[in-house]
């Protein structure tokens, strides 16, 4: 399909291309010399890079119509149980394979638990991320923990002046746009997030589906927290509290539908970056982090809101 | 004719909550005796006199289908509201009005968002959580106010009527006034017709945007009291407070026979279940377990909860006759 | 229209003789499909007026017009003398109609007085004060004595349900209370004293109109009976007028001509698929043989059993007995076992099981079967734009290309989606339930030469339908369904004859 078609997701697109624009040309101006440096643009995509590479997993989450509030827990239970693992003497990149399996692991129960079942998925997530987040804090005793391996450092290194991180977030964000574009699987947790029923009807095994999409999520997440880990060197039980929203505003912003069957992950990453231009330019500004979880809250609503009136506008 | 006095499902659900409930209070006597001391079971109440309100609250908002995860983000702001309110001089006993207001806005705007703009609840008041929590933290800077001016309502706290802790006598009179509502009055019956059977409720005119008004409203206000509450536990205003709420009181509703799909709840088995909860907390603090452990020991208990429910779940007799046809020539 | 003479108005006494609701020329026109074509018929208060007609005979329609659920196309509506236009239920419930339909409108969770008052509390403050509940209760006292008012709803059985949706209705001030289907699962005893409850009703002046296909029952209870036929009213006749089950046959159905019957080549020899003693709580040993090349069809009335033995073949529900495809035992207990063993389904409702409304046609196709658009899970984008347009040109899907939304396709159009994504998954045996349910003339015989190509390549089909001339017009074969038994197979010749058939299927006997 090579021509470009008017297509609702298009136009989604292209209005989140056009706020990022927005927000860019307003972060020159209010902030001239600082905004467009190379070293603020390599800020900004080092601390989007946790979220699109969690966001990408989500997004299918949110297509296949669930939700995933788990993310966060289980990124900081996968941080400390890595930081655990190596300071006792595991070998890094074993510690690395046991924590993204133990991430996916989660991700399953919680996967399977929803189709099984047939329960909420906002619940049984929202379940396993005070579970994930109660892990981690015992394992660190509520707090951080220290003294790990040089090794560690190299996972989120710095290399050349291209943050590794980026490297990773590029990656997954690539390799989910092909899974969303080009994959059997992907067209179906579409067609289950917009019709379960003939999506049924049609063969299509939902309890597959989700339960794999929960545990992919669950993975990425674990390696998330390791990736925080390495750049930090410490194992903190208290990060990622906002991971799970700013996903979700990401993905909405990208113009994923909070019912599902619609969404892509190109335009969640655009929605990436325009949250984190926003908290950057609102960094700069001297703007707390808690006013700042103000707006992402007036901006998870008006986004919602946004897509809402251009998909009932646009009959294609 | 002598009516026949029936115990239907949710009646007999409550039933084997309190008989979890005694067992929890032995079990956890056994392992440390001071567990159920006068001292330890009253300072329950004072500890979770929030768990209790606003869980009455939320089975409303449960039932009637929607869910409220904006309360913990509320108790903060309002929290911070009353705190602010007292150092400037507001007396402390006056300032309960606004902040109340407060709450209650905060319920209506939820609402107007679910109801009026089509935003599923769960995202609204998941929105409206980081807004209040936002605004919680960003009006002190984190800080918390610890002004004398704070001081007066931990009488709150510590008054005693006879050797009771005001907290008791506070949760038992909160608990009966929304049983009252829930037997009494169009509140509890709406919620459940409205959860229930949407359809019928509209069909019988009730003002389903309304009412859920109402109903998101009442968590709004719960939550603006036990802001204030927790104020005057700790003596200051700190906009940490209410952090985890939602989840627990949310579990606490489960585990009470809150039907998460709506249209089944009872205020008796969230006040079982919440004081299950609450015992369970305290009794593994009483036995030295890390206050690590709460939150992963609420979450097991809310997916067994969930997932018993589900397996013993009532398949709903339909009563349909024939599928509905929804095709337009039949 | 047809007024009853005056000797049986001074029957049923004095102050019944006007009309409550007068149906003037009333027509609804759907895109391509006129279900209702200048219906005119009065009922007369403190009457039971029965109204019959086979499946897509405008029964339903008549009714969602008159409860406000649809709205006319043409015609007017006066009721209690005046113009009635209601625009939603509600409108039609403060008016005083009471609706009971098939969608039971009780909570379950509340109890019987407080269902009854429901929305009719009288309040406080929003405290319901006590009285409401005698109120409640004086009302059910009125329709039937054993029900405990205090009881949940949870704990009645259908007919118990129905009685307290009766005392709402009369709690509502209705002066007329329409009924659909009402005895469609009662028992015999619980049928007799809805009966008793409706000729009390119609004492205390409240008018009953009773839609139901059991004829039996209209000849005991109607005072009058309107006989719809392909959306026309064919007769409005007094009850006691009317001679036997046979004379209402006679109406419902007429001459039914079944074009374009062309008798498939069936290979009698290989049992394509085999049946045997289907049982669940809908079906009753239904056993039954498909051949190869053979199109066979089941008829019915609705909640006869059709849906569910496609659902029971296709995995969708449970069921007891064996299912055998080319002679192996297959028993799906999903769809997609039923797909791999090359069983497909057309579903009954097509929006809500049959496509993904906010997704395009390119993207609806290939839901049943992905290999043909993709390899190893990769899907080519090329193909699926060749699959998609292939079928829509096999199957002349109007539409501006593949890339389209369904949504806005024509029923006809959405069903041969339906059709595509059923035929790219290289079925065997094509399930076809309600095949053209919706579907305007042209598109229905367009979609009846798809099933007859694809029999003609090979396959096999079952078509379910509730529409005789349908299934006289595709089948070979025609099983006759009755509360879940198959009453008997009749081949299709000319021998045919439809009123015999509408017998069986309303219960008769079978000769």
């Amino acid at each position: 399909m090579k021509k470009v078609k008017l297509t609702a997701d298009s136009l989604q697109n292209l209005a989140i291309f056009l706020v990022l624009f927005i927000i860019f040309v307003i972060g020159t101006i209010v902030e001239p010399d600082n905004f467009l440096t190379g070293s603020n643009i390599s800020n900004m995509m080092v601390a989007a890079s946790s979220i699109i590479i969690v966001a990408s997993a989500v997004t299918m989450v949110l297509i296949s119509g669930n939700l995933d509030l788990s993310v966060g827990g289980i990124g900081a239970m996968s941080a400390v149980l890595f930081g655990l693992m190596t300071k006792h003497g595991v070998a890094v990149p074993f510690a690395i394979v046991i924590t993204v399996l133990l991430g996916a692991l989660i991700g399953f129960l919680t996967g399977f638990i929803i189709t099984k079942f047939l329960l909420p998925s906002f619940l049984i997530s929202l379940a396993f991320d005070y579970i994930a987040r109660g892990i981690a804090l015992i394992g660190a005793h509520g707090a951080v923990v220290f003294d790990l391996p040089n090794e560690v450092t190299l996972i989120g290194k710095t290399i050349n002046g291209i943050p590794l991180p980026t490297v990773y977030a590029l990656i997954t964000v690539i390799v989910f746009i092909w899974i969303q574009n080009k994959t059997v699987f992907a067209a179906q947790a579409y067609s289950i997030g917009a019709n379960e029923k003939a999506a049924q009807y049609s063969g299509i095994s939902r309890l597959k589906v989700v339960t794999i999409i929960f545990t992919i999520t669950g993975a990425l997440c674990a390696f998330v927290g390791v990736v925080i880990t390495s750049r930090f060197f410490a194992a903190d039980s208290g990060i990622l509290k906002s991971l799970g929203n700013d996903c979700i505003i990401a993905a909405v912003l990208g113009g994923t539908d909070i019912n599902g069957g619609r969404g892509t992950v190109l335009g969640m990453l655009i929605g990436a970056f325009v949250v984190t231009a926003l908290t950057n330019i609102m960094n700069m500004q001297g703007i707390t982090i808690y006013t700042q979880d103000v707006v992402r809250g007036i901006v998870l609503i008006l986004a919602i809101l946004m897509n809402n009136v251009i998909r009932s506008k646009v009959k294609i | 004719m002598k009516q026949k006095k029936v115990l239907n499902v949710s009646a007999k659900k409550n039933l084997i909550l309190l008989a979890i409930l005694v067992l929890m209070l032995c079990f956890f006597t056994a392992m440390n005796h001071k567990f159920i001391s006068f001292y330890n079971i009253t300072n329950l109440f004072r500890q979770s006199l929030p768990n209790f309100m606003i869980g009455c609250a939320m089975t409303f908002v449960i039932s009637c289908g929607y869910i409220d995860l904006s309360v913990g983000g509320v108790m903060a702001m309002c929290a911070m509201f009353y705190g602010y309110l007292c150092i400037w001089h507001v007396n402390p006993w006056v300032a309960f009005i606004p902040v109340f207001a407060l709450g209650i806005l905060v319920g209506i705007v939820n609402s107007v968002l679910s109801c009026n703009l089509g935003i599923p609840a769960i995202m609204s008041t998941m929105a409206t959580w980081i807004i209040t929590s936002g605004i919680a933290m960003s009006v002190c800077k984190a800080i918390p106010i610890t002004s004398p001016l704070v001081k007066p309502v931990t009488v709150l706290n510590s008054m005693k009527i006879g050797k009771v802790p005001l907290a008791l006598p506070l949760c038992i009179i909160v608990t009966l006034v929304f049983v009252f509502l829930e037997k009494k009055t169009i509140i509890g019956k709406y919620a459940i017709a409205i959860g229930g059977n949407e359809a019928a409720a509209r069909y019988s005119g009730i003002n389903v945007t309304k009412m859920r008004r109402i109903f998101f409203s009442l968590t709004g206000l719960m939550a603006a009291f036990s802001g204030i509450w927790q104020v005057g536990r700790l003596g200051s205003a700190d906009p940490t407070i209410g952090t985890g709420y939602e989840f627990r009181v949310v579990a606490a509703c489960i585990l009470g026979g809150v039907d998460i799909k709506g249209g089944e709840g009872t205020i008796a088995g969230v006040f079982t279940g919440t004081a299950i909860m609450v015992v369970l907390i305290n009794g593994m603090l009483m036995m030295g377990v890390d206050s690590f452990y709460q939150d992963v020991a609420t979450g097991i208990v809310l997916l067994a909860a969930v997932m018993i429910n589900s397996m013993t779940g009532n398949r709903k007799a339909t009563g349909k006759v024939k599928k509905s046809s929804t095709s337009a020539a039949s | 229209m047809n007024r009853p003479p005056a000797s049986d108005q001074k029957k049923r006494g004095p102050w019944m003789s006007d009309h409550i609701l007068e149906i003037k020329n009333i027509s609804k026109q759907f895109a391509g499909v006129k279900a209702l074509d200048d219906v005119s018929l009065d009922v007369i208060r403190g009457t039971c007026h029965c109204i019959v007609g086979e499946n897509g005979a405008g029964k339903s329609t008549l009714i969602k017009i008159l409860t406000g659920a649809l709205q006319r196309t043409s015609g007017t509506l006066i009721y209690n003398g005046k113009e009635f236009n209601p625009s939603s239920t509600r409108d039609a419930m403060k008016a005083g109609i009471g609706c009971l339909f098939q969608e039971l409108n009780v909570v379950e969770k509340l109890k019987v007085e407080e269902n009854i008052c429901l929305g009719l509390e009288e309040t406080k403050g929003g405290i319901i004060q006590k009285k409401t509940n005698q109120k409640a209760i004086d009302m059910l006292k009125r329709i039937d004595e054993t029900i405990e008012p205090s009881q949940y709803i949870e704990e009645l059985s259908v007919a118990k349900r129905q009685m307290v949706e009766m005392a709402k209705a009369l709690a509502l001030n209705s002066d007329l209370i329409i009924m659909d289907e009402p005895t469609a699962s009662l028992t015999e005893d619980e049928v007799e004293r809805l009966f008793d409850i409706i000729k009390d009703l119609k004492k205390q002046g409240i008018t009953i109109i009773y839609i139901s296909h059991r004829l039996e029952e209209i000849m005991q209870l109607a005072d009058y009976v309107t006989v719809l036929r392909d959306g026309k009213v064919i007769v409005t006749k007094p009850g006691n007028e009317i001679e036997n089950r046979q004379e209402l046959i006679r109406y419902m159905v007429g001459k039914v001509i079944a074009e374009g019957y062309v008798p498939n080549v069936v290979d009698k020899n290989t049992v394509l698929l085999e049946a045997r003693h289907l049982t669940n709580s809908k079906l009753s040993d239904v056993s039954f043989k498909l051949y190869k090349g053979e199109i066979l069809g089941f008829y019915g009335l609705i909640g006869a059993g059709k849906t569910e033995i496609a659902c029971a073949l296709f995995g969708v529900d449970k069921y007891e007995g064996e299912v055998l495809v080319d002679g192996k035992p297959v028993n799906a207990k999903s769809p997609q076992e039923a797909v791999r063993n090359g069983l497909v389904m057309v579903p009954e409702e097509r929006r809500t099981q049959g496509i993904c409304t906010s997704l395009s046609i390119a993207s609806n196709t290939p839901m049943m079967n992905y290999e043909t658009v993709s390899s190893h899970g990769i899907l080519n984008k090329r193909k699926i734009a060749e699959v998609a347009g292939s079928f829509i040109r096999k199957l002349a899907i109007s539409c501006r290309n593949e890339n389209q939304s369904v949504a806005y396709l024509s029923g006809g159009n959405q069903q041969k989606v339906v059709l595509s994504k059923c035929l790219n998954a290289n079925p065997r045996i094509l399930l076809l339930d309600e095949p053209t349910r919706g579907v305007d003339v042209g598109a229905k015989q367009e979609i009846y030469q798809i099933i007859r190509q694809m029999v003609k390549s090979g396959y096999s089909a079952i078509v379910l339908s509730s529409e005789l001339p349908e299934i006289l017009g595709l089948c070979d074969r025609i099983g006759l369904l009755y509360e879940g038994k198959i009453v008997k197979f009749l081949d299709n010749t000319s021998e045919i004859e439809s009123q015999k058939i509408m017998s069986v299927v309303m219960g008769g006997e079978e000769n």
